[in-house]
């Protein structure tokens, strides 16, 4: 019994002597984290949003020694996941958001009254992004992407393509083209899928004419000659299809183009030593070896901005969505 | 012959010791998480992602298939014994499954249901062996118009479903479709009926629909009988026998190939698979009266169409790299992560990889059998519980099931709201299913209708100028036909 107790005090004054050190030396900031760190995705489990992310808990988890976990609340198009991570989670650092650009720069412009604002985050870093890509069937009697922005210019009533939502990342990308061609979108014909998957078929299929999706999801079929990709929308070539011209090359300038992008955010009002050390973590996460390997499987481009520069890239995206926005006959 | 000289290595490559035990190690994790209401294999699959780091790619991917199609033989317990639907593709099962638990027969029914389970899966496996490119590029020719033909003819089943009454059948059915409205448009992209609150937005998940209709519903039924309800007969026979199997062959494989066909599709839901196949069980029945009652047809067809599309669902993964569910999309993100492209590529790069997955799907279809059929008798015997104990577990695993599809107490909510609702709708003799149905039905007809005449810029005349369409548009008039006959003469002998 003796024994007992004296372990028992001996185990609980090392412990208070080292809460007591370790808060000598930490005194300016709390430690973070203490404990498991949620990732809020607004994408369901499958498909590349949530895989940056996963990839991004596991590093995360490995370099803090505290479990990051994701956690998917898909649905009502972002806004279910986003409104619980920017606005109803306590703002203390342990429900971070995967932020993206649905629920933020699109969801702004797409909408008059957004349930959720680019106010109600602080942006942390932008880790990946991934340009697009105008593909059409392999049969198609277009081989460039000049030719068939001049066929549309000629045809654009009789013009069908997917699109991914009135307000998606390829609507704003075929939207940007129709309105740089001097053409109405609302004239042509958009055929509206739940995603790439429901999309891509289409396509193949002969259903629609045009399909503007991110590199990633075209690059197996354009590996296996399954779709004629005409021009991927980015300044330079991109790595995974250096194949492919960039719009410009394939004769159609002026294009800013649209980026599918994944970083992280957290809550208005969450505290600055947390959002310094998504900050340097995510920093250093882009360097790492295993973490590039992942991001190059998935096909999708490493890209980093943090903090300030990432916020200003998220209102100036915001901006011009919001322009193109009423010509795509959204923002009601 | 390539295929078959193709099959032989792979089956080979997926009999190592290594491979063996994956195989098995998937179909323990897809049966269990296929048991529970709710978690289904997506979730499990997206927690294993992490193991691809220590594991070779032919390992993790024969896990997490195995897991994928494993969770369609547990699917239908729940829904058998306790009357859980676990997702709303088990809907169809529970009409007949769980009539036959409460007359004592939850064994045959079982039984049935994994007989079924594995022939149809083994079935769909061999469809994927010899014919899948060519019958992924056949599925293409589905756009727009010809999935609202579809839609239209899976309507249809709402006849075979209403019980006596059409109209009440229709009533129910206009509910479901209300309040599949809530939400974000499925074409325009904005939120309905969400009355500023942005948790509606996301709508409402039809598994909670129907968790909440049948399985809450009944337990505050067993409330009212006096804890009568869940008191089950006199266990029977734990087992089916050689004339049950016998009997519901026929039905097995027709609900097999219909699940296969149409899981070709990658935008047909797997419950409007599951739906027309216990509708066309019931046309060709003799005695379509028994039909609700505990008919082990009736639990014979749609378990095999579940089993069927999930194999059927792998034809557009490996052929175009175009993931037909959620759970798929999980799969293709852990090959991606091995550098790994499904698609076209992957069967002319890396046939071994390939034909090794298809070669243990062989496998662990069998182990599946081995491994149900023992917990058959268990489960059985779970049906003399008394309620007093029956009743909260079936609240807790509701619950947890409601919570675990996007992670979210709102749908736990709703469960129990729609066990409300569920109560009276049963206390007053009106029909379910059509609730159900009509819930997954409504956005898929809605999205294709307005896509469709997006394509033909508002004429109508898209759907008689696609052969395809037009013929299933032509078979749903004749479907419709012939349900209103058999419900005439069923009406007919009722009274």
């Amino acid at each position: 019994m003796k024994t007992k107790k004296v372990f028992v005090a001996l185990v609980v004054s090392v412990f208070v002597a080292g809460i007591a050190g370790m808060c000598l030396v930490q005194a300016a900031e709390p430690a973070y984290p203490t404990k498991q760190v949620e990732l809020i995705q607004t994408a369901a489990p499958g498909g590349g949003q949530d895989a940056v992310s996963r990839a991004v808990a596991e590093y995360v988890t490995k370099k803090w020694g505290q479990p990051v976990v994701v956690v998917n609340k898909p649905g009502g198009g972002t806004v279910v996941g986003a409104h619980y991570a920017l606005k109803e989670a306590k703002p203390d650092g342990y429900t971070i958001f995967a932020e993206a650009q649905i629920p933020s720069s699109m969801m702004v412009a797409g909408m008059l009254n957004p349930p959720i604002k680019l106010e109600d985050r602080i942006f942390i870093a932008r880790v990946v992004l991934d340009p697009i890509c105008f593909a059409v069937n392999a049969d198609a009697p277009w081989k460039t992407f000049k030719e068939l922005s001049d066929w549309a210019k000629a045809h654009s009533k009789e013009l069908t393509w997917g699109s991914t939502g009135p307000f998606g990342t390829s609507a704003f990308g075929v939207g940007e083209w129709l309105v740089s061609l001097g053409l109405n979108p609302l004239d042509t014909r958009m055929v509206v899928s739940s995603g790439f998957a429901e999309t891509i078929p289409r396509l193949l299929g002969g259903h629609i004419m045009l399909a503007c999706q991110t590199v990633a999801e075209f690059y197996p079929l354009v590996k296996a000659g399954k779709v004629r990709a005409l021009a991927v929308v980015s300044e330079k070539r991109n790595t995974h299809l250096p194949e492919i011209p960039t719009a410009t090359e394939a004769g159609v300038p002026g294009l800013k183009g649209v980026n599918w992008w994944s970083g992280v955010s957290a809550a208005k009002g969450t505290p600055q030593y947390v959002v310094d050390k998504w900050a340097k973590v995510t920093e250093e996460m882009v360097k790492d070896p295993t973490f590039l390997e992942k991001m190059n499987n998935l096909h999708v481009t490493v890209s980093y901005v943090g903090l300030n520069a990432f916020r200003d890239a998220v209102y100036k995206e915001a901006e011009t969505y919001t322009m193109l926005a009423p010509k795509l006959g959204v923002r009601k | 012959m390539d295929a078959f000289s193709h099959l032989i290595t792979g089956l080979q490559a997926a009999l190592s010791i290594s491979n063996l035990l994956m195989a098995l190690v998937g179909a323990l994790l897809g049966t269990l998480v296929g048991v529970l209401p709710g978690l289904g294999p997506t979730s499990t699959m997206a927690m294993l992602i992490p193991l691809t780091a220590v594991l070779s790619p032919s390992s993790a991917i024969i896990m997490m298939a195995g897991i994928f199609y494993g969770a369609q033989y547990g699917g239908s317990t729940t829904s058998i014994l306790v009357n859980i639907p676990g997702e709303v593709s088990s809907v169809p099962t529970l009409l007949d499954g769980y009539p036959l638990a409460l007359q004592g027969k939850a064994g045959p029914a079982l039984g049935i249901a994994a007989i079924g389970s594995f022939v149809a899966g083994t079935g769909g496996v061999i469809g994927l062996t010899f014919f899948a490119p060519v019958l992924a590029d056949q599925a293409l020719r589905f756009g727009p118009p010809e999935y609202f033909a579809l839609m239209v003819l899976a309507l249809t089943v709402m006849v075979s479903v209403s019980g006596s009454s059409i109209i009440k059948g229709l009533l129910i059915g206009a509910f479901g479709y209300l309040m599949s409205l809530v939400g974000i448009g499925p074409t325009s992209g904005l939120p309905r009926f969400h009355y500023g609150a942005p948790v509606l937005y996301g709508g409402f998940e039809t598994v909670t629909m129907a968790m909440g209709v049948f399985a809450i519903a009944e337990v505050l039924a067993g409330l009212e009988e006096s804890r009568k309800a869940v008191t089950h007969h006199k266990i029977e026979k734990l087992f089916p026998n050689l004339r049950d199997v016998r009997q519901t062959m026929p039905a097995m494989l027709r609900g097999g190939t219909i699940g296969f066909l149409l899981g070709l599709l990658p935008g047909c839901n797997p419950a409007v698979t599951a739906f027309i196949s216990y509708d066309v069980e019931k046309k060709v029945s003799r005695h379509p009266e028994r039909f609700g009652k505990g008919a082990l047809e009736g639990v014979a067809a749609p378990e095999s169409a579940n089993n069927a599309t999930s194999s059927a669902a792998f034809v557009s993964l490996f052929a175009l790299g175009i993931p037909a569910s959620p759970a798929l999309a999980v799969l293709m993100g852990g090959l991606m992560i091995y550098g790994l492209q499904p698609g076209p590529l992957l069967f002319r790069d890396r046939p071994d990889f390939v034909w090794t997955i298809i070669g243990s799907m062989y496998i662990g279809n069998v182990m599946l059998l081995v491994l149900n059929l023992p917990l058959v008798g268990l489960w059985a015997r779970l049906t003399r519980a008394p309620y007093a104990i029956m009743a909260p577990v079936i609240l807790i695993l509701c619950l947890i099931g409601s919570y675990s599809l996007r992670n979210s107490t709102f749908d736990m909510g709703m469960t129990l709201i729609f066990g409300v609702i569920g109560y009276f709708i049963r206390k007053y003799g009106w029909p379910t299913a059509p609730l159900v149905l009509c819930g997954i039905l409504g956005p898929i007809l809605e999205k294709s209708l307005v896509n469709s005449l997006a394509m033909s810029a508002g004429s109508p005349m898209i759907f008689v100028t696609r052969p395809i369409c037009l013929a299933l548009l032509v078979a749903a008039v004749a479907l419709l036909l012939i349900s209103l006959k058999v419900l005439r003469k069923n009406v007919k002998e009722e009274y």
